[in-house]
This record gives C-alpha cells, structure tokens and sequence, in this order.
C-alpha cells in the first residue's frame, strides 16, 4: 500500500490526512490545535492521530504535500528577515514624488545606474563598481538580496549581472552565498514598483521558509515518514520544497488554494463554487475545469499588492469562532474579531460556566456579557510598564471581562490594552460564537453545551428574545451573510463589488431575494448557475440555507473539514512562463523577450519556432526541477492584431504572446 | 452685460481675433470677473465651434481661425486669471509619438481641449516614451493626448502606455488616443482609456473621462 499524506498548517488547527494513492479516496484524517511558537507540536499531533488506528503505517508514504497560510501570515504581520533591495534603472525622485518608497518593502534600498528601455534596449551600463561596494558593505547584515532592474521583464542582463554578482561576493563559510532574487524570475509583467515589492517581500521570506521546511523535514523524520516533500503554490499545484524555498512568495494564498483543490477533489466536480467556513474567516473561490480561478492582477496581501497570481479568493471576515455581540441599538452583530467558543474554553476551564452563571439578571456593561480573556505564554520583549501589569494581574486562568474592566481603574482605558494585547496574541478573547448557537441548538455537540447555554440566555435577555430564538437568528444571520458573500463576489466578477450599504434598492432587492422580506409585494430569486462545494466546519449547518437562497445544488463531500489537507496532495505540478513577441521598426523583424535576455528575428515565424523548441525544454527540466514526473507542455499562441481605419490598410500587428505551460504529476503516474 | 459675452462668442465662432481682444478688454473694463468672460464668453463660442465642426457644418481651416481668436482673448485674459479658473476642469498634455513628425490633428485636438477649458501643454511631435512619462511627472496631468498619423508609429502609442505602467504611473492619468489610422478597438487593446474619433468629440470624451 502506498499513500500520500496532506498537511495543512498555519490556522487555528493543524490538519492532516492519509489519501490512498491508488484509488484517490480519503483514508483519515485529523486535527490537532496549531502550535505557533513550535509548529511541530501540532504537525506531530496531527499526523499521529491521523495513523491512530490505521494499518497503514508512516513508512508508506511516498509523499507528503504541505499547504501553510505561514507566508501569508508573515507578510500580514510585517516579520521577515533583514533584506538589502537593489535598484538597476530606477529613479529615485520619482520613487520619492509619489510615495513608492511605502511600497519597497525594506528601507534599505540601493539605487543603481543601469536599466533598459521598452524595447528591451540598455538605456544605461550597469554600474558594477557600485553594485559591488553595495553588495560587500551589506553581506554581513542582511539575509538575503532583492534585484529589480527597470523594464528587467523586457531585457532581465542587468538583474542577471547582479544576481551573479551577489552570488560571487557573499559566499559564507559554509559555501554557500546568500539567497538572491529577480523580480523578472516572480513575473513578466510591467510596473517596476510592484515588481520591486514582489522581489523584496521573496527575498524576506526566504529564510523563514527555510525555517518551516526544515522543521516539517525533522517532524515527519521523527514519525518515520520518508518521502519527499512538496509544497501548495497559490495556484493550488504542488512544486518540491526546494523550488518553494526560492520562490516562497508564490506559496501565498497557499491555504484557500489548497481548500479549493481539496474541495472540488472531495466533491468529485470540477466546475463548482467553493466556500470555505473557517473558524476566523470564511472563503469564496471559484474551481474552473479542475483548477482554481486566479487573480489576474496579483494577490493582494496585507497592505502589499504583489505581482503573484495566487487564487481569487473573496475572503470575509465571519466564521464560527466569530464573535457575536449586541450593538447600541441591539443589533446582532458577527465578526470580523475571532474569538475562544465559550463552549470550548469550558471544556478546558469548567469554573467559567459558574462565572457564566453570576452573570445571569445582572445588568452588564454594553457589549461585554459572557466574555472572558485568557493569558497566552508571554514574552517580556517589547512590554510597557502597564502591559505588565495587566499581565501579572490576570494570572493564568480565564477571567470575565466586565469584572474585569469593573476592577481595573480607568476601565475604558484597560479596555484599550487588552484589544493591543490581544492583536499581538498576547492575551485571547472568549466569547459567544455561531459554534455556541449551534451546540444550543443541538446542531453541533463537541465541547461545553451548559457554557454555550448561559452565554444565549445572556445575550438573548439583551436582545429581547428567547435563547433559542436567539441562537435560530445567528445561524441564519450567518447564512445570510455567506450568501450575499457568494453574491458580491459574482458580482465583483462581472461588474463591480457592490456597496451594499450605499445601495439601499439593491439591498433591498437582495434581502426579497434572499426570503427575508415576506411581506414585499415583490418577490425575486436569485439563481447560482454552478453548484456550491462546502468545506470547513461545521457547514451543514450553515450552508443549505445558502444553496436553498441561489437555488442551487449544495455538495458537502465526506472529510470536508480536513480540504485543505486533501488540498495539498490532490494538485498536480503547474508552471507557467509568458514570452513576449514584439515586432521591431517597419520591416518584419520581431525582437523575443526570454526569461534569459533578449534574440532578434528576420521573421516572426522564425521567433516562434525558436521560442517553442527552447522554452518548451527550458520548462521541462524546470518543471522536474519542480518536482513532476510525465511533463507535457501546452503551448497558448495570441497573435495580437487591432484594426486601423479602411485606407491605411487592414491590420496592425502589435504583437505575440506565448503561454508556455508545463504539466506533470508530483510522482510516477497512478496504476490504475 | 450678457450682451457682450454674446458678442464675444459669436466673434469667435466668425474668427474676428482682433474683436475678441477688444470685447475682452471692454468686459474687464465693466469690472466682469475673468471667469466668467472665460466660461461664458470664449468658452461658449468654442462649444459652437466644436458642434458645428462635429456636425460638418465648419471644416478645418475655420476651426484653426475661431481658435486663433479664442487664443487673442485667452493672452488678454490669462494673466488675470485665478489658478483656480483655470484649472476648473483639468490638465491636458499632448504630443504625437515617437517617429511621428504630424502634427496638425494633435494641434487641433489640444486647441479644442483648450476652448473647452482644459489647460494644455504641448509636448510638440516624436516624443519619446520615456519624455512622455517626465511630463506626467512634472504637470501631474489628468489626461494624457497621444496622438500618431502613421501605422508604422501607432505601436508607440502601445509602448508610451508601457513606460507609463513600467513607472507605476499608468493609474494616475486617464490617456485618450486619436489620430487618423487609430481605432477604438486598438485603443481597447492598447490599453488606452479613450478614443477619440475627431477633435471635436475629443473634448466630450475628455470630459467625460475627468468627470
């Protein structure tokens, strides 16, 4: 028997799953709690669970394919390691006019003399000496280089030169130089800012995947896998680790990418709309013909816009570890904050349903009922006096917030240092959540259902109604809220992404279409053409309600709360390079843009020919590189013509694009 | 006193430069704000210009006469003008493209984006990419003009477009392409914004575009 094991790490939980390489089907799967500070406490936990009881044993696992939102976390939260960022071409009074400097990532930024033109002709001589003297005064202080030339993606000889450079002059003790990147090897696209932000935030990574890798290796070592390792791009394929430790910006959105693959996997389809509920967040993508929609303007991630394109995923901020609280006027409100189910801290601190119960007919300060802060291991780096304080004086166990609050002096104020605290997850939140609704309504039952109990009857005193009631109005709230998710994105798509609370009519419209408004004269439906795959959990409570809304079918496939683990070995290895034809001057000769430099041509058949037969192999040995055995590749050709008025002829021709892609499985073709 | 903006407008669709001047002069001398002799004196005797020619009612020759009149008024009235009368609707900077040496079109569009209020600056004719992309820099610019009589040169309207997004600039000015060969459909694939088919819808779509 052999067997590939998924992983998926990063989230709240670590999963892991065993598929069964023959057949494809799910054989196991488990969660364990993700650990941040050592990640191979959960990786470990999670896989052990996943062989309890199994016959299959660890040694039969030919791969392992791992998705991590660990990139794109990084990058949200602005860690990496120290990077020098060289500039070929660019110039820096207009970087300072428009405030581009925001944009590029690290602050030491070098600029060099150097670059191309349009047509991929040197407008300047790279300025070595200069590039040499930046390069040796940094070797020492930084981990890793990143190269940006202007109109690099037309004649890449300058970054070339620079890379080279970089690899001479920092090799270590060890051997090795530092890691260096080009912003032509991430993209073929213009916008050298953005290739500049896409180059630094690579380079910055780089370390920290190292780190991960290197830590899934010594895991999966100790548990006695033996296989080799790949990781999800953002695109939902599989490359080797090796390739991801070089280019790890392309691994971000490599969470959503994999849940859409392991999704349309699990479902048997390939052409459906995936929703993912998280605990924190919920996720909307689209499957087409077995692969993920990307963005084709590159992933957003954080305040950074990235020349990578990764999934489009339409991401809200609602899942069922939100928080559910009342508003000044007593509306529900859900989310974006993510917090600890009151069921599930219970079930590890059984004294808070006491604390529940005092609360009970007591008149609570607004918006803070049935809330508890919990303290995580805390570090001294970076405290001030007074976050100290607070630290020391919540001790160990969950305490509730509005004595809490009651206690401190200046309770506002304390209020305010808890949220900081809370966003460097130093401190934790717990609260009512949609998973508390449910174990009320006996939808859901794994932790703590007395906790989950109190927390309604507080919150439904608030409101006015009846616990259960209440708990019916957030399960449906939900519904509805994933539902006009679903709507936006289909609209963002097509048209634009509605404001629905600057769009009164279409609101409206959308609530008599969502069955809300049963007194309107007015009845409407809107109808989704493809069926909703649903992943996460716990969807079948969330998302019939949803399909029922679109009048469309709902597929919630078995083992739908470990997609994204299912993700990580269900994709195939994808690459993809773009040349550029260009034609030169009036007579027919055309100018190739490689990955490698620039060739001119008398003819563009003779450039078309040249580019198939060398990129096609280029891409082969980089594709097995990449980890694929069985390439094909698919050559796409758009010869781009545009009409001129009747006298002057009947076309221009302004151009080729080639799309070379490569194809392969991650391992020797299946048996069957 | 709206008689002699009247006067003024319809002196300027006749092409009487030297009257327009003096009717100018005299509005100032009644103590009329510069605003309003612009918008409602040349800049309204222009629009008749612009509509006529559009409905093939004046040709070319007369434009390029009513647009010398308007000029006449416009060197009574610009040094008195506030910044803020003249920029009201918006920068405008042109030239024909690299290779291109035409430039009788591109001088008609930028004398008509000048009667409907635009501020305009002439980059003249074979301007290169890159000198393109240093003038949006330097005059900030809401619209950008290209123009190219030539097929051999409309691929450098591509390439100018290219500089612009090369810099990180291609968001920050809405460009509008018009020349004789030029098509909306090749406008489309060059990524331009608009396409003009004439001078005088040149000032339409301009201002739709900077509405």
């Amino acid at each position: 028997m052999t067997i590939d094991l998924g992983i998926d790490t990063g989230g709240t939980y670590t999963d892991a799953v065993l598929v069964d390489q023959a057949s494809g089907a799910v054989m196991a799967g488990a969660k364990a709690l993700t650990t941040h500070h050592d990640l191979s406490i959960g990786i470990g936990e999670a896989v052990a669970a996943a062989f309890d009881g199994q016959a299959a044993s660890p040694a039969d696992v030919r791969l392992v394919g791992l998705s991590t939102t660990l990139a794109t976390n990084a990058i949200v939260e602005g860690r990496g390691s120290p990077v020098c960022l060289l500039l070929i071409g660019y110039d820096p009074d207009l970087i300072r006019q428009y405030g581009f400097e925001r944009d590029l990532v690290t602050q030491d930024v070098v600029y060099l003399r150097g670059g191309h033109d349009v047509e991929g002709n040197e407008v300047e001589p790279l300025d070595e000496a200069a590039a040499r003297e930046a390069i040796l005064a940094r070797r020492d202080q930084v981990e890793a280089f990143a190269v940006s030339g202007y109109f690099g993606v037309r004649n890449p000889a300058h970054e070339l030169r620079v890379r080279t450079l970089v690899k001479e002059l920092t090799v270590s003790e060890n051997g090795h130089p530092l890691p260096v990147t080009c912003g032509h090897e991430l993209t073929t696209r213009l916008n050298s800012v953005r290739r500049a932000t896409t180059a630094a935030l690579n380079a910055r990574l780089i370390p920290l995947l190292r780190e991960l890798i290197a830590t899934v290796r010594s895991t999966l070592g100790a548990l006695g896998v033996a296989a080799p390792l790949m990781v999800v791009k953002g695109d939902g394929s599989l490359v080797r680790a090796e390739w991801a430790m070089r280019r790890p910006i392309e691994t971000i959105l490599s969470g959503p990418a994999a849940s859409v693959v392991g999704a349309g996997h699990l479902a048997g389809r390939r052409d459906v709309w995936v929703v993912d509920v998280g605990g924190t967040t919920t996720d909307i993508a689209v499957l087409h013909d077995g692969c993920p929609r990307l963005n084709p303007e590159g992933a957003q991630v954080g305040r950074w816009r990235t020349m990578v394109e990764a999934v489009d995923a339409h991401t809200v901020g609602l899942g069922g570890d939100s928080l559910v609280c009342l508003d000044a006027e007593g509306r529900l409100v859900i989310g974006p904050r993510r917090v600890v189910p009151l069921c599930m801290l219970a079930s590890d601190y059984p004294q808070v349903v006491d604390e529940l119960r005092g609360q009970v007919g007591v008149r609570q300060r607004e918006g803070l009922a049935a809330q508890f802060v919990l303290p995580q291991r805390w570090t001294a780096r970076g405290l001030s006096e007074a976050d100290r304080a607070l630290l020391q004086h919540l001790g160990a166990d969950p305490q509730a917030l509005t004595a809490l609050v009651d206690k401190l002096r200046y309770g506002s104020l304390a209020l305010r240092r808890i949220e900081s605290l809370e966003a460097r997850r130093l401190i934790l939140r717990a609260g009512f959540t949609p998973t508390d609704a449910l174990h009320v309504l006996g939808r859901f039952e794994r932790w703590d259902v007395e906790a989950s109990r109190i927390g309604a009857e507080l919150l439904a005193a608030q409101a006015g109604l009846l616990p259960q009631a209440f708990c019916e109005s957030v399960v449906s709230d939900v519904s509805n809220r994933v539902t006009t998710a679903l709507v936006s994105k289909v609209l963002s798509d097509e048209v634009a992404l509605p404001d629905w609370e600057r769009e009164p009519a279409a609101t409206a419209l959308l609530a008599r279409a969502l069955g809300n408004v049963p007194a309107s004269d007015l009845d409407c439906r809107l109808t989704l053409r493809q069926p909703v795959v649903a992943v996460g959990a716990p969807v079948e409570a969330y998302l019939p309600r949803v399909a029922q809304q679109l009048c469309t079918e709902l597929v919630i496939p078995p083992h739908a709360e470990v997609a994204n683990a299912v993700g990580a070995v269900a994709g195939g290895v994808v690459l993809q390079k773009r040349v550029l034809i260009q034609p030169l001057g009036a007579n027919q000769h055309v100018r190739l843009h490689l990955p490698d430099g620039v060739r001119d041509f008398s003819s563009l058949e003779e450039g078309v020919a040249y580019a198939q037969q060398v990129v096609s192999a280029q891409l082969k040995t980089l594709a097995r590189q990449a980890g694929a055995n069985h390439v094909e590749v698919r050559i796409g050709r758009v010869d781009v013509n545009a009409p001129v008025k009747g006298e002057w002829g009947q076309h221009i021709y302004l151009g080729t694009r080639l799309t070379f892609t490569a194809v392969g499985r991650p391992r020797p073709a299946r048996s069957a | 006193m709206a008689d002699i903006l009247q006067k003024m407008a319809s002196s300027l669709y006749d092409g009487e430069a030297e009257v327009v001047a003096e009717l100018v002069q005299e509005a100032l001398a009644q103590g009329m704000a510069p605003g309003e002799i612009l918008g409602n004196g040349l800049i309204a005797g222009m629009d008749e210009v612009g509509k006529d020619f559009k409905a093939g009612d004046l040709f070319v020759p007369e434009v390029l006469i009513a647009a010398r009149a308007m000029h006449a008024g416009m060197d009574v009235l610009r040094p008195l003008l506030a910044d803020s009368d003249l920029s009201s609707v918006g920068t405008y900077v042109t030239g024909t493209v690299k290779g291109d040496l035409h430039d009788i079109g591109k001088n008609l569009v930028q004398m008509m984006m000048e009667g409907g209020g635009f501020e305009t600056i002439d980059l003249g004719s074979d301007v290169e990419p890159a000198e393109f992309v240093a003038a949006v820099r330097e005059h900030q610019p809401e619209l950008l003009g290209l123009s190219a009589l030539l097929t051999t040169t409309m691929v450098n309207m591509k390439t100018t477009i290219e500089a612009l997004e090369e810099a990180g600039l291609r968001d920050k000015v809405k460009v509008m392409v018009g020349g004789a060969p030029v098509t909306a459909a090749f406008a489309e694939e060059i990524g331009a914004d608009a396409y003009a088919p004439d001078a005088a819808s040149a000032v339409d779509v301009a201002r739709n575009l900077t509405r």
